[in-house]
């Protein structure tokens, strides 16, 4: 294997770090390494810090190393890794007494009175893809993924495919993407029976399987010399196993009080339909992004999705330095079988097929709002930071019955984050 | 909000149609203000990624924008 000579490395250290990714890429693609030049290799990498209000915290490195090959193809390696940790709802409803559940692992817990019931919660999660790009002739682009992700209970492979043809002297662009996945559950204590006792907890199966399609159509338009919007049209299918196997749903009396805990139950198929349309608006110095998603899917959920983005770049002689304010508001309306409580007089006279109480299947309105601030560049690279504020409010449905009346059923989600990147080009 | 969502979405079409964003052939010497990086559909792919996921884990609704990415336990 015969490597050009490097480009002049910042320092040892990105020298080191070039010569291992040229060993790698070499490794991978064989001979065509031989014509390898490693000017241009981007490494971009970040950090989320995630903290909800009184439940999950995450910490979550993320790194993606493009590769850019001779004739304009690139190769991309991402990795992820996600330490989680802290409290998850249990989809218990909270009541005017202090309640006792067993978790999946058989601890005990006692929820106090008002209190939304929560689980404690710990978990990492490896996730990794490789993307490799190339063109198929002077019009035609490929870019194709493979992906893993490991969690202690749940494991996704899935691959990639996506097709870019530019038309009209480049103006326009017409793209198709494909994606699936295959991915295997293997809960703590088994797979329950949906709708079974949870504190009996009858033995399920071992594991579970889940396969997810997508295709996307995409169409993306230059409208004017600072005008470029973009139309996609997605359509996926989710088959398998997708019920929460953690989650449960309370029984409750004619006063509202719960009596009996009974694990979740989800179709096992659900198709689901998007239309986005994206803009991005040059304004002389200034860009915006100004983007709308629709979302619906056969579980009866719909929603609407805005986002405003506004590209701030101070004319103050730093290369680089600019600012990024994010506003994004999001319509859910529930999924048909939602519900974060049920009576029971009338669960056992008909039990219903499927029954959730996770709030992310309730309607619900979530607004978030972050700042992006990229600092100069250095001859090292570029540092940005992001923090963001997300909060989400769910409607109530069904209303609240008798002691109901007196806790918050469903309380809002408020959730702080903070986003420390870095990126360089060696 | 459900049904004003629409309506805002197309006062917004509206709205970039009238602002003198018109469609125009651009030739390629003019397409120096498309080609700076914020102008791109997704401008930092790293960063989309880890919205993306976190917007996944706490909404039904996803997708959408782009095709593939890891998949996930936690929705």
């Amino acid at each position: 294997m015969q490597l050009r000579p490097l480009p002049r490395p910042r320092g040892a250290r990105a020298g080191h770090v070039a010569g291992l990714l040229a060993l790698a890429v070499g490794n991978l693609l064989g001979r065509e390494a031989a014509a390898l030049e490693l000017h241009g290799v981007s490494i971009d990498q970040a950090t989320l810090f995630y903290q909800e209000q009184g439940r999950i915290g995450v910490v979550e490195p993320v790194v993606t190393v493009r590769l850019p090959l001779p004739g304009e193809q690139a190769l991309s390696l991402h990795y992820g890794f996600d330490a989680m940790s802290g409290a998850s709802p249990n989809g218990a409803t909270p009541t005017v007494t202090s309640h006792t559940y067993t978790s999946p692992s058989g601890n005990s817990y006692t929820v106090s009175r008002g209190e939304l019931p929560v689980h404690a919660f710990r978990d990492i999660r490896n996730a990794g893809s490789v993307d490799y790009e190339r063109p198929l002739s002077r019009r035609l682009k490929l870019n194709t993924g493979l992906n893993a992700s490991f969690e202690t209970d749940y494991r996704s492979l899935g691959a990639s495919l996506s097709l870019a043809l530019e038309l009209n002297q480049k103006l326009t662009t017409l793209s198709l993407g494909l994606s699936t996945s295959a991915d295997r559950l293997r809960p703590q204590g088994g797979v329950p029976v949906p709708l079974s006792d949870y504190m009996l907890r009858v033995p399920g199966a071992d594991g579970a399987n889940k396969r997810i399609e997508d295709v996307l159509l995409g169409l993306t338009q230059v409208m004017g010399r600072g005008w470029l919007t973009q139309l996609n049209l997605g359509l996926g299918r989710d088959q398998g196993d997708m019920t929460d196997p953690y989650k449960g749903v309370s029984l409750v009396d004619a006063q509202g009080e719960p009596t009996r805990w009974v694990f979740e139950s989800r179709p096992d198929a659900r198709t689901r339909a998007t239309l986005f349309w994206g803009n991005a608006v040059h304004l002389g110095r200034d860009v915006i992004h100004a983007d709308w998603r629709v979302y619906h899917d056969s579980w009866g959920v719909r929603a609407n999705t805005v986002s405003l983005q506004y590209w701030l770049k101070p004319e103050l002689g730093l290369p680089g330095l600019r600012a990024r304010p994010e506003l994004r508001f999001s319509s859910q309306s529930r999924a048909d079988f939602y519900a974060h409580s049920v009576m029971r007089s009338a669960y056992e006279a008909a039990p219903p097929a499927h029954l959730s109480a996770d709030s992310r299947l309730a309607a619900m309105q979530s607004w978030a709002f972050s700042l992006r601030v990229d600092l100069p560049e250095t001859d090292w690279g570029q540092l940005w930071l992001k923090p963001m504020y997300l909060r989400q409010h769910f409607s109530l449905s069904p209303g609240a019955v008798g002691v109901q009346q007196q806790v918050d059923l469903v309380p809002d989600l408020k959730v702080w984050m903070v986003t420390l990147g870095f990126r360089t080009t060696l | 909000m459900r049904r004003i969502l629409p309506l805002l979405g197309l006062l917004l079409l509206a709205g970039l149609a009238g602002s003198g964003c018109v469609m125009s052939r651009v030739q390629p010497w003019e397409r120096d203000l498309l080609a700076e990086p914020e102008m791109l559909p997704v401008p930092d792919p790293l960063e989309a990624g880890i919205d993306d996921h976190i917007y996944f884990s706490k909404e039904t609704a996803h997708g959408g924008a782009t095709v593939g990415g890891g998949g996930c336990g936690c929705n």
